[in-house]
């Protein structure tokens, strides 16, 4: 097979699934692929992490930041899923963009969570204190207000279809502090420290600490696409629900 | 094991896994809800039908 075919197939394949009906096939068949290999990665990160050595600085607490960075990674890619699926639902009006969009903010907003509140149970025995107004905290703390945001924007209208286009533009218009987070332990003079993994092939931290946070980082990853195509799922469900219902109604009225 | 900061590693490792963990249950308890609310719809549905 060619090239150009193998790229008009996946193409297809891809298109295919924006289909709802064909979407639910995909992800009943996906989730307990997913979920399986998920458990796999959290069991092996888990094991990996509680059997790292200590750090010469942080000692036993350099354990916090196996769940803290990817917590704190997980809360930038969500995002940037929800962008991607912005413009999707601005550019195609699709409404399995607009699913996707509205399903991964609750899920970013959990991570963010957790990275603000491991990153503080780590801050306090290793700077003294449980907050600082940093700028890498600050922001990450605007990016938590972002996604509220938007679930409370995106659960604002009666009707889910009305609320697709507002959504979209307003995620666009939040992806400004992706940036900031990335960029604001080099813009500004920060007590948080630089990033943990700027490059692969010469990483700032030993392979002990490295090896750890990569797994549990794929376990993270593994996470968000197994709830994520669980909740877009629901979300479908919710849909059909209201249309079903709405059905009912209008041949009760006409009878 | 974990030293003199056990507890603040201890209650990281218990908030992270009771806020994925709490995630992952409200999401499956919605699928079975939904799932079981089409259930009864298509049944009336039938019924009207």
């Amino acid at each position: 097979m060619s090239t150009e075919t193998t790229m008009e197939t996946s193409a297809s394949n891809l298109w295919g699934l924006a289909n709802p009906t064909r979407f639910m096939g995909f992800a009943d068949r996906a989730v307990p692929i997913l979920a399986v290999l998920t458990v796999f990665l959290f069991a092996a990160g888990l094991y990996i992490s509680m059997i790292a050595p200590e750090d010469y600085q942080q000692g036993h607490t350099v354990k916090i930041m196996f769940i803290h960075v990817p917590a704190a990674w997980l809360a930038m890619m969500t995002y940037s899923v929800m962008s991607v699926s912005a413009i999707g639902s601005i550019v195609w009006r699709h409404p399995l963009a607009d699913v996707s969009l509205r399903t991964a903010a609750p899920l970013g907003a959990v991570f963010t969570f957790l990275a603000l509140a491991t990153g503080s149970l780590w801050g306090k025995p290793m700077w003294g204190t449980w907050w600082e107004w940093d700028a890498r905290m600050t922001s990450v703390l605007i990016l938590l207000i972002i996604y509220l945001g938007l679930i409370a924007l995106s659960k604002a209208f009666d009707e889910p279809s009305e609320a697709a286009q507002p959504l979209a533009v307003m995620t666009l218009t939040g992806i400004v502090i992706l940036p900031i987070i990335k960029f604001s332990v080099d813009w500004w003079n920060t007590l948080h420290q630089p990033a943990s993994i700027s490059r692969f092939d010469t990483p700032a931290m030993p392979s002990e600490f490295y090896i750890p946070l990569l797994i549990m980082a794929a376990a993270y990853i593994g996470l968000f696409f197994t709830l994520h195509l669980m909740s877009m799922r629901n979300e479908i469900l919710s849909r059909r629900i209201r249309s079903m219902k709405m059905k009912s109604a209008r041949s009760k009225g006409t009878a | 094991m974990f030293g003199e900061h056990a507890a603040f590693i201890l209650s990281s490792y218990a908030i992270t896994f009771v806020a994925l963990g709490v995630t992952t249950l409200v999401i499956m308890r919605n699928y079975r809800a939904k799932k079981a609310e089409i259930r009864v719809l298509e049944e009336k549905r039938k019924k009207q039908k």
